[in-house]
């Protein structure tokens, strides 16, 4: 018990550490959810991935397609599809969120704001359908297109190659952009730039010297989080390609659930090769958040 | 010659009026504070002269030259912000370093400049610190090392203390009136801190509503203010009220007291006014006092008593001497009187009291605007009067 | 995730007034009588992000709202008429409001306790908060499908105690929204000030927390249930690979079979969508720092 703590928790010894058993008990439940629904599904993962899931003997072979480059194919498209719509979300997100801070309306701000939120959360099935009815073979704009002489499908454009997979993932990767930028560029204190501007600074220099490295961390930090979070998306991709594309989280459906290709062992390799993917990218954005709320804050 | 001379600036934001022609020339090496409420316009004056804001009217001469159309970043003004405004991804020295930098000095005459300031500023030790590692105290230095690093025309300073505690706001003070001194430079200073204003200043600007009330030095700003909102803003003073019974004799009645003061031109007869008295100016009667030379009087029994160090400050509720008097004051009011704390024995907590009213050192007003009874505000409220309750 | 609370910091009254003045001075610049100017670019990005963003919705509207050349709300009332429709939402409203309230119950007391009594655990707490985020539904999915399906010793898939697998792995998906958003209500208020000044005047710990604490946090509790309630509504990826036939499931397999119907209920959920966030938006002005959260990373 330390000195903060209140006179009414105070009290014999005995007492005081009977009302913190009882607190514990509190903490039961969460304790328990998570043990069973978290901490267990992902011990197993990992103890299911070197195991061999017929005979339980220890192996390394579930991540044998480590080594087979054709193996490492849905790794290379889902690199790709991830970077692809990292730097299209990334960039046009950045815009968006510093137009909206331009705009200088609060109006414009707020609507801008919750539609983000809307989009950024308008994943996932309905979203590959409605991108099917507007980009698809026989989409809306695929046939105004056609109308107005080009033929997207003719020149070879398919929704679900990663082009038209990184069109849809934008659909939410940029306000996710938005959304993370947005207290970042409105944490730019006006004093900054007032005070390069007295002591001699041109919008140029305000910019190189003090804009761009504070919102550098930030920045990246959003592209981490933007990348993990099309790396890890399944919903989107399925609904679009019905499981007919090789993306990582599609061949560790496929591995779980197809007839053919069924094989538990591997399908948890895949998992934790994007498990440590996932790591890399919350943990090192965890890492730049830290940095960035020192120099950001109010 | 005059360092800077703001001309006839107005400026309006939509509907409402920030500042009001605004005149004032500020010598070579003079510091100038513009004190008065939030809202009165003295953030607005100062980055009008950073050039932050266009006037709507009126002209900025800097050097016998108009700057009224030059960019901030041309005008070669230095200038220290609420809150600092330090640039969070340098260290101490790069701050300094950059108005420099900016300016393309060679690198040795800059490694030598930033070292003479941060030597001077005692800010040696944390030169490749960032600012999230600095006190308070600290940061504020860096923000005046970076302003006058560029060897400013005039250094503008913002509310520059309001960020730092109490104990540390007195010291930065000190300093800053020290390095302004040393250094010569020309300083407009915007404070709502009056402790501040007149601590420091050559020059006071007392400001209201936009306009300027009056200038002049701490000394007469203090003693002899020329209009009834400085005599209120600054300091603490008691509101007594009196009856015009002669306005053209200077006649007023309080009690049954009739003495003759100055100011009471403009008032009507019966009229009721306030004499504005400073605590410190009330004089205890004791059994033994001499004649009362057409002074006025007030007597009560002692409430509360407040110890501020030297003196101790008394706090009376009236007993007047007949019932029904107009000029008492309200029962909810109380007035303060300051003594030495060595006699504050004589006057525990529910001991009556007499005081004189010096009408010499009091000012008259009108009663039409009066908050009544006692306004006082301490030294460091950050000049908002309140009356005691 | 960017959550922080804006809480001033306490300095003299007089300030905040003068920073708030100088701020609306600062933007109404140069523009007197006027709004302050939106720059051209500005303008210009807004309005393209806007057709990017509405294109999808019109096509799929102009889709699912005609029958070969005419307008027709047909599909839809075909949709909501459908009894697989039906079903699957009552399935996706019945789990979802579970989760919201198994969430709020379990969370909330455990956030109060580790700020209040137990701080060294928050690193750790905050450490489980996050791993939802590196184990996305599809990682968990596999997780639980080995620890509680078909062929394991526990199998709760093919039991009685079905809803239980799916509604303890959506526990943990919105795990950390709800925490988050709880959490920063927490912080917002002293809670151990609070708690200390209620324990002085005789409450006991559960008193305080229900009739003190509980009410000081209410808008943080309102934003935790809708995110959690919204997350729980639109997840797909466990429910398919653990067989639920919830309503995004639903939604993929009506479409095979009847696209133009899959077109209008896709409307139905973009609605679903809208309504909580822009409860969330509304929650938020109240609360800021609570908006800014994506599903995205969960789908």
């Amino acid at each position: 018990m330390s000195a903060t703590t209140p006179a009414s928790f105070a009290g014999t010894p005995a007492a005081a550490k009977r009302r913190g058993g009882r607190a514990a008990i509190t903490l039961l439940p969460f304790a328990v959810l998570i043990s069973l629904f978290l901490v267990a599904p992902t011990l197993s993962l990992i103890w299911g991935s070197f195991h061999d899931n017929k005979t339980g003997v220890f192996t390394f072979e579930n991540y044998s397609y480590l080594q087979h480059p054709l193996d490492l194919v849905p790794f290379k498209n889902s690199l790709e599809l991830s970077l692809a719509s990292t730097v299209v979300g990334g960039l046009v997100g950045l815009l968006i969120a510093q137009a909206i801070v331009s705009s200088r309306r609060p109006i414009i701000q707020e609507i801008a704001t919750t539609f983000s939120s809307v989009a950024a959360n308008f994943a996932g099935v309905p979203l590959a359908f409605a991108f099917i009815a507007t980009l698809g073979a026989n989409g809306l704009l695929t046939r105004q297109l056609l109308n107005a002489g080009v033929d997207l499908y003719g020149g070879g454009f398919k929704l679900y190659s990663v082009l038209g997979l990184t069109i849809v993932y934008a659909y939410w990767e940029i306000p996710l952009m938005v959304l993370v930028m947005l207290p970042p560029l409105q944490a730019m204190k006006p004093a900054w730039r007032e005070a390069a501007e007295i002591l001699g600074a041109s919008r140029w220099q305000y910019l190189r010297s003090v804009a761009i490295p504070i919102l550098m961390t930030p920045f990246i930090s959003s592209l981490l989080l933007l990348y993990a979070n099309a790396f890890g998306a399944y919903a989107t991709a399925y609904g679009l390609t019905d499981g007919f594309v090789a993306l990582v989280p599609i061949q560790i459906s496929n591995l779980i659930n197809g007839d053919i290709s069924f094989d538990p062992g591997q399908a948890d390799a895949l998992a934790i090769g994007l498990a440590v993917i996932m790591v890399v990218c919350i943990g090192g954005r965890a890492i730049l958040e830290r940095r960035s709320a020192r120099w950001l804050a109010r | 010659m005059s360092r800077l001379a703001l001309g006839g600036i107005s400026k309006r934001f939509g509907e409402q009026v920030a500042v009001r022609d605004f005149n004032l020339t500020v010598e070579d090496g003079e510091l100038v504070s513009f004190l008065g409420p939030s809202g009165c316009g003295k953030t607005t004056t100062l980055r009008i002269t950073a050039g932050f804001e266009s006037p709507d009217m009126g002209s900025i001469v800097l050097d016998g030259v108009d700057v009224t159309d030059l960019p901030p970043n041309r005008r070669g003004m230095g200038m220290v912000f609420q809150g600092y405004a330090l640039f969070p991804n340098m260290t101490a020295a790069e701050n300094v370093d950059f108005g420099l930098s900016v300016r393309k000095r060679p690198a040795a005459e800059r490694k030598a400049r930033i070292a003479e300031l941060l030597e001077l500023f005692g800010l040696a030790h944390v030169a490749g610190s960032y600012p999230h590692q600095m006190s308070g105290g600290q940061q504020q230095r860096v923000a005046l090392a970076r302003a006058v690093a560029i060897q400013p025309g005039v250094l503008l300073l913002d509310e520059p203390l309001s960020a730092v505690d109490a104990k540390v706001r007195e010291e930065l003070r000190t300093e800053i009136r020290r390095m302004q001194v040393q250094m010569g430079i020309t300083t407009i200073l915007v404070t709502h801190d009056q402790s501040e204003a007149l601590s420091i200043s050559d020059r006071v600007v007392v400001m209201n509503r936009g306009a300027i009330e009056e200038v002049g030095t701490p000394a007469q700003i203090y003693a002899e203010p020329r209009s009834a909102f400085t005599a209120r803003f600054i300091g603490a003073m008691n509101e007594i009220p009196v009856r015009i019974v002669s306005a053209a004799h200077g006649l007023v009645e309080r009690g049954e007291r009739r003495v003759t003061v100055a100011g009471a031109t403009g008032l009507a007869d019966g009229e009721l006014a306030l004499l504005l008295v400073r605590p410190e100016s009330l004089e205890p009667l004791g059994p033994t006092s001499g004649t009362l030379n057409g002074d006025l009087t007030m007597a009560g029994q002692v409430e509360v008593q407040t110890f501020l160090g030297a003196t101790t400050r008394l706090l009376v509720r009236e007993v007047p001497t007949r019932a029904g008097d107009p000029t008492a004051l309200p029962p909810t009011q109380r007035f303060a009187v300051d003594i030495p704390s060595a006699n504050a024995g004589r006057w525990p907590t529910g001991s009556n009291l007499s005081v004189k009213i010096p009408v010499g050192v009091s000012r008259l007003i009108a009663d039409r605007s009066a908050p009544g009874g006692v306004l006082s505000s301490s030294a460091t409220s950050g000049g908002k009067a309140k009356p005691y309750a | 995730m960017s959550g922080t609370s804006i809480t001033g910091e306490a300095t003299e009254e007089t300030l905040p007034a003068v920073v708030a003045g100088a701020e609306a001075r600062r933007s109404a610049r140069k523009r007197p009588g006027r709004g302050p100017r939106m720059p051209v670019w500005a303008a210009v990005t807004l309005l393209m992000a806007a057709v990017y963003f509405l294109l999808p919705l019109y096509g799929t509207a102009v889709f699912g709202f005609s029958t070969g050349k005419h307008f027709t709300l047909q599909p839809l009332f075909d949709g909501l008429a459908d009894e697989g429709f039906q079903a699957s939402l009552q399935l996706s409203l019945t789990y979802s409001i579970v989760t919201t309230i198994l969430a709020l119950l379990v969370v909330a007391p455990t956030a109060y306790l580790v700020e209040l009594r137990f701080p060294r655990l928050r690193t750790a707490i905050e450490f489980v908060t996050i791993l939802p985020f590196v184990i996305p539904p599809i990682i968990l999915a596999v997780g639980l499908e080995t620890v509680f399906g078909i062929n394991s010793p526990i199998n709760l898939i093919a039991s009685s105690w079905a809803p239980v697998l799916l509604i303890g792995g959506y526990f943990v998906l919105t795990l950390p929204f709800v925490f988050r958003a709880i959490d920063n209500a927490l912080r917002a208020v002293d809670v151990r000030m609070l708690s200390e000044a209620s324990a002085s005047l005789g409450a006991g710990p559960v008193r305080t927390f229900l009739r003190v604490i509980v009410p000081s946090i209410s808008l943080g509790l309102v934003s935790a249930a809708l995110l959690a309630f919204t997350t729980a509504m639109g997840e797909f990826t466990l429910a398919a690979l653990l067989g639920y036939a919830t309503f995004p499931v639903y939604l993929l397999n009506v479409n095979g079979y009847e696209p133009r119907m899959g077109e209008g209920l896709v409307l139905v959920s973009f609605v679903i969508t809208w309504a909580g966030v822009i409860a969330l938006a509304a929650v938020a002005r109240k609360a800021p720092g609570t908006l800014a959260f994506s599903r995205g990373a969960l789908m």
